[in-house]
């Protein structure tokens, strides 16, 4: 998958692993789909982004002797991911025109 | 590679970002790692699960903002770089920002040198002036006389001018103790005006041919 759609859809399945409930870093990891291959060097830098535009928190909670991060959504998280979802439709016209335009059918690949 | 191994060679790697961003990357893998040891996995297993310390900081310092990205770019291309005749601290990502800075800093400086100048001249003429007006006033009891000299206290006339009235100022007090000195005011300040002569005619009312 292209980077910088790999990169959207990224922030967007770490915000939806967050609608639930709070989780960590490796936990996060692991229930994100495995197309996007996301690893730590990845995760790193979009919970720092969704961190600083205020669309995630964090709390530093002691486990099994260790301190661990915690991340939750906060109202502007949840108004992102509603907003993602939203663009569904806007995302299918792009891939209707990109494939009658392009004479390809991803149904027939 | 061990966790302590792998954390210091990611903060080597690192080393061209800022210290707080070191850190919270260190912690982030750390925490990462642990997490992966409480699933079962050795130390050593652990750590080779993940990314490669070098890949793991390109990656943090290709999502960091322009301007640190830069640095650290700019930084790695220095180390890298055989050639060391430059100076380390010749950074030049900012260049567009530095030159309209640099023009505004020397722009405030001459206005504050000007300021500072300005005040200095004023202290200096009040420093030589108050006292002309002193004396002139005390001694001589004209005051506008005084007040004009100081006006004129830089100058070279002015000076002179400045010179005179004390002479005059100081003979006159010889009158109040004239058998103390034995000379007279006016023999006194004639001896005076032969050495340097008044620029302008004489003034009126203070006894002077």
């Amino acid at each position: 998958m292209d980077p910088q759609m790999k990169r959207g859809f990224i922030e967007a399945c770490v915000l939806a692993s967050l609608h639930e409930r709070e989780s960590y870093g490796y936990q996060i990891i692991r229930t994100i789909p495995t197309v996007l291959e996301l690893t730590e060097s990845t995760l790193y830098p979009v919970l720092k982004r969704l961190e600083n535009a205020g669309q995630i928190a964090v709390r530093t909670s002691e486990h099994k002797g260790r301190l661990r991060k915690y991340y939750h959504l906060t109202p502007a998280g949840e108004a992102r991911l509603t907003e993602f979802i939203a663009e569904r439709a806007q995302i299918r016209d792009i891939y209707d025109y990109i494939e009658g335009y392009s004479g390809k059918d991803s149904a027939h690949e | 590679m061990n966790k302590h191994e792998y954390l210091e060679e990611l903060t080597h790697q690192l080393r061209v970002i800022p210290d707080d961003e070191i850190e919270r990357a260190r912690a982030f893998y750390s925490k990462s790692i642990d997490d992966r040891r409480e699933e079962g996995l050795s130390e050593q297993e652990a750590v080779a699960s993940l990314e490669s310390p070098v890949e793991a900081a390109q990656r943090i310092i290709s999502e960091l903002p322009t301007r640190p990205r830069a640095t650290a770019k700019l930084h790695a291309e220095k180390t890298s770089s055989f050639n060391r005749t430059a100076p380390a601290n010749a950074d030049t990502t900012d260049s567009s920002l530095s030159v309209p800075l640099l023009i505004g800093i020397t722009i405030l400086t001459l206005i504050v040198a000007l300021v500072l100048i300005g005040i200095w001249v004023a202290v200096i003429s009040l420093l030589v002036g108050t006292p002309v007006v002193l004396i002139g006033t005390i001694g001589l009891g004209h005051g506008d006389i005084a007040i004009t000299l100081a006006g004129v206290g830089l100058g070279p006339h002015g000076r002179l001018r400045a010179f005179w009235f004390t002479s005059r100022a100081c003979c006159d007090a010889l009158d109040e103790i004239p058998h103390c000195m034995g000379v007279s005011s006016n023999r006194c300040f004639r001896m005076i005006s032969a050495s340097y002569p008044m620029p302008n005619k004489s003034l009126p009312g203070c006894g002077i041919p």
